[in-house]
């Protein structure tokens, strides 16, 4: 999207943003970053970015600024997504920044508060999330994991899955039964789970693209202490709830990433031979199919905009970001999908390691090495965090009152 | 070339703005009923929206206009497709007065501009032909040129409110040569024949035949070398206001949907609690959210760079016109047998849309605008990352 009307000090915030991608990011953290998408990402650069952000003080841009926020405008938020979307760090899934932080500010208790939040701003502490079990994906409150008090402890058993990255975590936060009452929600309890304590095993789940990000968490006696608890027993469901409303409204900029996608289409084909000696981009189908993308990128950038004017006007309206989600990750993967079929053949070779930073070179060109492990990850972006199927159950009871 | 929108109004302004005139014609004593049910237009309403100041939005306040922009336009046409009007206003403040405000020397717009903004007259712009399809360039129709001025043969179809119109604007080739030409012809012009009919969706339209139709020197509008840009920029602010009535259409057509499917008992409960209709109707929302946020996009383009303004604005009939069709045929469907009569406003709201997109362009015609847009781009990009 465009952005107008700057002011001296954003057009001053922006050259600042600029000189610091300019300067910290090293050639190895930009490989890093142009093979980073969504569940294919490079956990040593992501933490180690982690770190760079905070030693500049920007470790946490949506933070209060008492916790260690930036205390940024909505348009110096703005030029950030814009310039990362351009400059591609090897940003990581946070979960415990993103998602565990607000809910330990929210319901935690002041020592909560001061031992757990630094640790996750410096990137010392890495959070897995324990939501989903085996038999509980998005009829989230049908977990079964249970916790039974014991003295000053927890004694945990039960299993957790689809913990993305739990295999770097110290630390996870689950959802955990330590009561079975007639309502589903009600028992639930939030803990804050050191992964160091014996009884805990990760084993790890491979996705489609052949990466280790997902894994199953299994708890055998494990113990927690019951200081360890956010929020009062039994009443984890409203921390529960809290965390998946941010969840679900990801971020209002993350319209931006659609945009890149579509330039590195263009990319690709303008190297694309079309197999009559020309180039692709030159070809008029997929001239066609790339206006068309074009177009949903016209949207998605004029969805963006809708919403950063209802930032700036004072809040986002209830449930429009998760009526959003649907369609922006439809689009995300349609545009992952073109950028794998304008690849043709070459996008078939299996080369995982040459997906990691300083791997093994490519087999044929270069530019067919992600698109299809892009594409295979992408799968999941219709399914984490709830399936669009559930958010259209959520956005028919809540927004259209059905 | 006149410069536009030197006024913005607030974003409370503009609700109030886009309230008055959905309030006016919901107030309004019945309208007569024409084919399909459609409100046949009212001189006496048309007079009352040009009261509120409508038809000058766009026009210059030296013109007796508002000096607004895109984002009025978009919210006064959300709230005629709201109504489903079939008043003058594309026709004659948009589309002629269009040909006014970017085409026609100053002393023309001062002339003929204060009469469209208080609804004294009417223009109209004929510039589609049966060969044209949807270029807006394209005119076999010919202005012949003589001594005493020009002398106009060929054949125009749909011109919307033609009949009536105390003017038109015309598109002629002159001669043989490649420039486009647009004349002033009067409404009740010898030569001139007019086949008034209604389009599907209730407005007045009709085909104009001139058969050695004579204008004077001066009736050329502007220069020959402007036309192509100016026509253009015109139908853009057209394509724009096409695609806020059809947002004003897709958000009525979701509420009432949403009303029926929590009345309507099937199987011992309302057709709400279906999840397979729930997550239709949440589809339906979806499409009107980002027709809606693209139109905006577009009407906040319309004051932009000319490269900039249409590209976005094809992205926009482009969006509508496909988020419209999906809305509407799903609006029928899950009225089931009664969307498909003329009984409930279902199947007019169904119908505008549909008109609106055939009118100027739907997805594919909007979809290759934007392609030849995004081509010309490519070779002279206007904008750094």
């Amino acid at each position: 999207m465009q952005l107008d009307n700057l002011t001296a000090e954003d057009l001053a915030f922006r050259d600042e943003v600029r000189a610091f991608f300019e300067a910290k990011l090293t050639p190895e953290l930009r490989e890093a970053g142009a093979k980073t998408l969504w569940a294919i990402s490079q956990f040593d650069y992501g933490r180690e970015w982690q770190r760079i952000l905070h030693e500049k003080g920007w470790g946490a841009p949506n933070w209060p600024v008492e916790y260690g926020g930036t205390g940024w405008t909505v348009e110096q938020k703005l030029i950030w997504a814009s310039e990362s979307a351009h400059y591609r760090p090897p940003s990581v899934m946070n979960m415990g920044r993103d998602l565990c932080a607000p809910c330990i500010m929210a319901f935690g208790t002041d020592e909560q508060k001061a031992t757990l939040l630094p640790r996750i701003l410096s990137g010392d502490d890495w959070w897995a999330q324990g939501y989903s079990e085996p038999g509980s994906g998005s009829d989230l409150a049908s977990l079964q994991m249970s916790a039974v008090p014991d003295g000053d402890d927890y004694i945990l058993n039960g299993s957790k899955i689809w913990t993305t990255l739990a295999h770097h975590a110290n630390k996870i936060f689950c959802l955990v039964r330590t009561a079975r009452e007639e309502r589903k929600q009600a028992g639930i309890t939030f803990l804050l789970v050191d992964m160091d304590n014996p009884g805990i095993e990760v084993r790890p789940i491979l996705n489609l693209a052949g990466r280790h990000e997902f894994n199953q968490v299994y708890f055998t006696d494990a113990r927690t202490p019951q200081a360890s608890r956010l929020g009062e027993e039994g009443r984890g469901w409203a921390v529960a709830r809290h965390l998946l409303g941010i969840e679900h409204s990801g971020s209002v900029f993350d319209g931006l990433e659609m945009r890149r996608r579509l330039n590195w289409l263009a990319e690709i084909a303008a190297e694309e031979p079309d197999g009559r000696g020309g180039r692709l981009i030159d070809d008029p189908d997929f001239e066609r199919r790339y206006a068309a993308a074009a177009i949903e990128c016209e949207a998605s950038d004029a969805m963006t905009a809708r919403l950063v004017g209802q930032v700036r006007a004072g809040g986002v309206a209830p449930g429009l970001p998760e009526l959003l989600n649907i369609r922006r990750r439809e689009l995300g993967q349609n545009l992952t999908e073109l950028v794998m079929r304008a690849t043709g053949r070459d996008a078939l070779i299996e080369q995982d390691e040459a997906l990691d930073v300083g791997g093994s070179p490519a087999v044929g060109p270069e530019r067919a090495v992600l698109p299809m492990a892009f594409f295979l990850a992408q799968r999941a972006a219709t399914i984490a965090g709830g399936t669009t199927d559930i958010h259209r159950n959520n956005v028919a009871r809540h927004v259209l009152k059905l | 070339m006149q410069a536009t929108a030197v006024n913005t109004l607030s974003s409370s302004e503009l609700v109030l703005l886009g309230d008055s005139v959905d309030r006016l014609l919901a107030d309004r004593p019945p309208a007569r009923k024409g084919a399909g049910g459609f409100d046949v237009a009212d001189p006496a309403a048309w007079t009352e929206l040009t009261q509120l100041g409508i038809a000058g939005l766009l026009f210059a306040e030296d013109d007796g206009g508002l000096g607004l922009g895109g984002p009025e336009l978009s919210v006064v046409m959300q709230a005629l497709g709201r109504r489903l009007s079939t008043e003058p206003f594309l026709s004659s403040a948009i589309l002629a007065g269009g040909i006014l405000r970017h085409l026609a020397s100053p002393a023309l717009r001062a002339t003929l501009a204060p009469d469209i903004v208080s609804g004294e007259k009417r223009g109209a712009l004929a510039y589609a032909e049966l060969g044209s399809r949807y270029g807006a360039t394209w005119a076999e129709t010919r202005a012949r040129a003589s001594d005493e001025g020009f002398a106009i043969d060929g054949e125009k179809t749909t011109v919307i409110d033609a009949d009536g119109a105390d003017y038109l604007f015309v598109t002629a080739r002159i001669d043989d040569a490649a420039g486009i030409g647009v004349f002033l012809v009067p409404g009740a012009a010898p030569g001139l024949t007019i086949t008034p009919y209604t389009t599907i969706d209730g407005r007045a339209a009709a085909s104009l035949r001139f058969d050695g139709v004579t204008v004077s020197r001066d009736a050329q509008v502007g220069a020959a070398a402007d036309t192509s840009a100016a026509l253009e920029r015109v139908l853009d602010e057209a394509r724009l206001a096409l695609a806020a009535e059809s947002v004003g259409a897709i958000e009525e057509l979701n509420r009432q949907t949403v009303e029926y499917c929590r009345t309507r008992i099937a199987f011992g409960q309302p057709l709400a609690k279906q999840q397979v209709l729930q997550h239709r109707l949440v589809d339906m929302h979806v499409a009107a959210e980002y027709a809606s946020a693209i139109v905006d996009a577009a009407a906040a383009a319309l004051a932009g760079d000319a490269q900039r303004r249409a590209q976005t604005i094809a992205a926009a009939a482009a969006v509508v016109a496909r988020e419209g069709d999906f809305v509407a045929k799903a609006a029928v469907q899950l009225h089931g047998a009664i969307g498909t009569t003329e009984e409930l406003p279902i199947g007019r709201y169904f119908k505008r849309i549909l008109a609106n997109d055939r009118l100027l362009g739907g997805y594919d015609e909007n979809a290759i605008r934007y392609r030849e847009l995004l081509r010309a781009g490519r070779r002279a990009p206007l904008h750094a990352a």
